[in-house]
């Protein structure tokens, strides 16, 4: 039980607030350069002095106190306490370029009674673009300390550590200036301050004033939970009924004198009109209606290129470990059910999907260099109009393309979309893009029944076109059902669009590498639990229950080969027994007996039992069906000296239907992909779509809907390929 | 079904008059009838209260002085310039925002 004093940071989104934060504690926390990246409320505990422990938290990222989404709402009911502890203090970052936006915030929080530090962050970026701010003359208007700070550079954390031990020490509240109000609105933050008194007992005048008009601002008539007091609200429903029949702009009158204050404190110099700024030149470009898209486009092909090009190399490595691995330990532990279990269950399981780390990797890292150097807001802004279309906010474009990386953390980041219908589309929707665990299933397939090398029109090879191919299918499936869900299930007015767009910056390796590290050690951590689990899992349903009589029919046939043949003959016949054994064994097997059972469904879309058994175990996660099918084949064809090399590719190729025909064709294999773009394949995504939406519902709909789209879709595209002749070979 | 295609172009973005600055300074215009290059001092914010308040609280108070910087492509949303910052919004909030005083920048580039 800590019982450290508790220290806010607060600040507008892109202030750098993330920046002092990992400064400070040294932790490396996401920094990102998109408005309202920091979405959950993150602390670390951080000695200011020897044996003097503070608990820092950072908030999300807010324009004011008046929340707009979940995350402003974190932020401010933070500040606000009404309920459990009020904090020790807090320091409010202010990017210095657009200091009165971040004033404005200063502002508001000066007037809660709790001690305060401002940190004035990027004062060298401001110098730059000839705005100078003084301040000790604002330090003193607003009785607290100013630390002019580069976070980046760590420029000014020692002197923001001794403000904050003062700041402890003292306990000194800021004294803002008076806000300039009128005679008028100032009265009526009286009367409901007066109201207001008796239920907060501890609250000084500018505090209960505080409250006051932040109460005129947000109290929602329908909704008591923001004020629990009943005479309160009925004096501030009818102090803005009155000033909404006399013609008043309430929300103008306040927010106008909090600007007013700030520009009364003439603290801010600024130059003549300041030179372009190369931003402003990059912007000229890159939101360009034709250059940005082309632009645009580019650096999506770029990204799929790299994720099929640049892991190869990576990948050839781990491959061989996993290989030389499951060698040595063959010669260790004597041939049988253990050697069955460690080798085709633990090992190879979970080799399947390390080998896929590197892409992952790359993905990551470009998503987040996207992000970090602010070029994605600029792709909201680029794309709103578009998004539209479909009834999403361009915002919603940041969890759409996390949605490549992963549904789990893309549904998590729709909380910086204010409204609740909003987020609940996107989420619905989000869990069509093609995520990272489907990548080593299209892998696996692309590279099995396509020469993936070879080149397409000359630029791009057989492989990445295939690959893109299923992107561009989850894209257009995640906006046609983002289109039907908001015309029906969630019907709904459309929302609004604002949206800051933060200066380019240099994206730091600092932040880059721990953040993609984090991200690849969730993956590997998955493997290592749910995915070796279930390899496990299906190893042993793969293995029993074995059938004895066919054991002794086999026994018999080996008796009589031995008897029979000698040298190379012998062993020719024994290995090809061994694996005929082994395929009628998994078909007596637990698993191949559920995978029987369902073929018939599963026939008309192309896909065998073996491929069913694969589907099954999928549902769990995806990058399980890799696995899954190494298990499978892995047994079938262990016995064969030669086959023990084979890669896993090597094995579906060689699989067959038993009329002869190849099961893994092209179109069975495009059949199987578009399957696995459309399916909803993971128990994550549902239980975090179940605990963002607080209900069972909206996941059973996503499961649902899903699922129904994946098999009539595969269906749809077997069939036509059956009919025209495609890709049967 | 010809007729409201036609209505929709007319009401585009592309075959609107645009207000040239120069011509009309102390005049008042919508923010989303200036060009880019185009700016003036906002007069009045209108529209939804919960849009309008996050505007005004995003410093487009009365009396700011904002620069419309560029539209993307279809003509919305919008990039403004206020207060240090570049801000978006679509079309159809800032045709909620009244602009006086009107004045022509050098356009960016």
């Amino acid at each position: 039980m800590s019982v450290a004093p508790t220290i806010l940071l607060a600040g507008n989104p892109n202030a750098g607030k993330t920046t002092v934060f990992n400064k400070l504690t040294g932790a490396r926390a996401r920094v990102g350069n998109y408005p309202g990246i920091t979405v959950e409320r993150r602390s670390a505990s951080l000695e200011l002095s020897p044996g003097c422990f503070i608990e820092l938290v950072d908030l999300p990222g807010t324009y004011s106190l008046c929340a707009r989404s979940p995350e402003e709402e974190v932020a401010a009911q933070s500040l606000w306490a009404f309920q459990g502890e009020r904090a020790h203090g807090v320091i409010v970052v202010v990017d210095a370029t657009s200091f009165e936006r971040g004033m404005y915030l200063v502002s508001q929080i000066s007037e809660l009674g709790l001690p305060m530090l401002i940190a004035l962050n990027m004062v060298d970026e401001a110098i730059a673009r000839g705005v100078s701010v003084d301040s000790s003359a604002l330090s003193e208007r607003f009785g607290v300390p100013v630390v002019p700070m580069v976070a980046t550079k760590g420029e000014g954390i020692d002197e923001l550590r001794a403000g904050m031990g003062s700041m402890l020490r003292t306990r000194k509240v800021p004294e803002p200036p008076a806000l300039p109000l009128a005679s008028e609105i100032r009265h009526e933050l009286e009367t409901i301050a007066a109201h207001l008194a008796p239920h907060r007992p501890h609250s000084n005048a500018t505090s209960r004033r505080a409250e006051a008009a932040w109460l005129l601002q947000t109290l929602d008539a329908q909704e008591p939970s923001n004020c629990p007091f009943e005479d309160v609200r009925a004096e501030v429903l009818r102090i803005r009924d009155r000033a909404k029949s006399a013609g008043r702009n309430i929300d103008e009158e306040l927010i106008t004198a909090r600007y007013a204050q700030i520009e009364g404190l003439g603290v801010r110099q600024a130059a003549a009109l300041p030179s372009v700024r190369w931003t402003d030149r990059i912007d000229s470009v890159l939101t360009h209606p034709l250059f940005g898209s082309i632009f645009f486009a580019l650096v999506m092909l770029i990204v799929f290129e790299s994720i099929y090009t640049w892991s190869i190399p990576f990948m050839d490595v781990i491959d061989a470990a996993i290989a030389g691995l499951q060698l040595r330990l063959s010669h260790l532990i004597p041939e049988g059910l253990l050697q069955g279990l460690i080798l085709d269950g633990v090992i190879q399981g979970v080799g399947n999907v390390l080998i896929f780390v590197p892409q992952i990797a790359i993905l990551f890292a470009l998503i987040r260099l996207l992000e970090d150097s602010g070029y994605l807001a600029r792709v909201a802004f680029l794309i709103d109009r578009i998004m539209r279309t479909v009834g999403l906010h361009g915002l919603a474009f940041v969890p759409l393309l996390s949605g490549f990386a992963c549904a789990v953390p893309a549904v998590m980041a729709t909380r910086t979309l204010e409204r609740e219908r909003d987020r609940l589309l996107v989420m619905l929707a989000l869990p069509l893009m093609s995520c990272s665990a489907r990548l080593p299933v299209y892998l696996l397939v692309i590279g099995t029944v396509f020469d993936a090398d070879a080149p397409v029109f000359g630029v791009i090879t057989q492989g990445a076109l295939a690959l893109f191919s299923m992107y561009a299918l989850s894209v257009l499936a995640t906006l046609t059902a983002a289109a039907v869900l908001g015309r029906t299930v969630l019907k709904g007015e459309q929302g609004t669009f604002v949206l800051e767009l933060p200066p380019y910056r240099m994206p730091r390796l600092q932040s880059l590498i721990p953040a993609v590290y984090s991200r690849v050690r969730v993956f590997v951590m998955d493997a290592g639990t749910i995915i070796l689990a279930l390899s496990i899992l299906m190893w042993g349903l793969l293995s029993f229950p074995r059938d004895s009589e066919v054991s002794a029919r086999f026994e018999d046939a080996r008796e009589e080969a031995s008897r029979a043949l000698q040298g190379t003959e012998l062993t020719h016949r024994l290995s090809s027994l061994d694996s005929e054994e082994r395929r009628i064994q998994t078909q007596h097997s637990a698993a191949g007996r559920i995978g029987k059972a369902i073929e018939p469904a599963l026939l008309p879309l192309g896909f065998d039992w073996r491929i069913g058994i694969g589907i099954l175990s999928a549902f769990a996660a995806r990058e399980v069906f890799v696995s899954t099918l190494g298990v499978v084949y892995g047994i079938e064809g262990a016995g064969n000296d030669d086959a023990a090399h084979r890669t896993l590719r090597q094995r579906l190729l060689d699989s067959r239907h038993p009329n002869g025909t190849r099961v893994f064709t092209p179109l069975a294999g495009i059949a199987l992909m578009v399957f696995f773009v459309l399916a909803c394949q993971c128990m994550s995504t549902i239980a975090v779509v179940r605990r963002e939406t607080g209900t069972w519902k909206w996941p059973a709909l996503m499961f649902s809907y899903m699922t129904v789209l994946a098999y009539l879709s595969a269906l749809l595209v077997y069939q036509i390929g059956l009919a025209i002749g495609w890709g049967l070979d | 079904m010809w007729v409201r295609l036609l209505a929709d172009v007319n009401e585009s973005h592309y075959l609107k008059p645009m207000i040239d600055a120069h011509h009309i300074k102390g005049s008042s215009a919508n923010l989303d009838e200036l060009k880019p290059g185009s700016g003036g001092v906002v007069q009045q914010v209108g529209g939804l209260s919960k849009v309008s308040r996050r505007l005004m609280e995003m410093g487009l108070v009365p009396g700011t002085h904002v620069t419309v910087t560029r539209f993307a492509a279809l003509g919305d949303p919008v990039e403004l310039r206020l207060r240090g910052y570049a801000l978006c919004i679509r079309r159809s909030e800032a045709s909620q925002i009244t602009i006086t005083d009107l004045c022509h920048h050098e356009p960016v580039l």
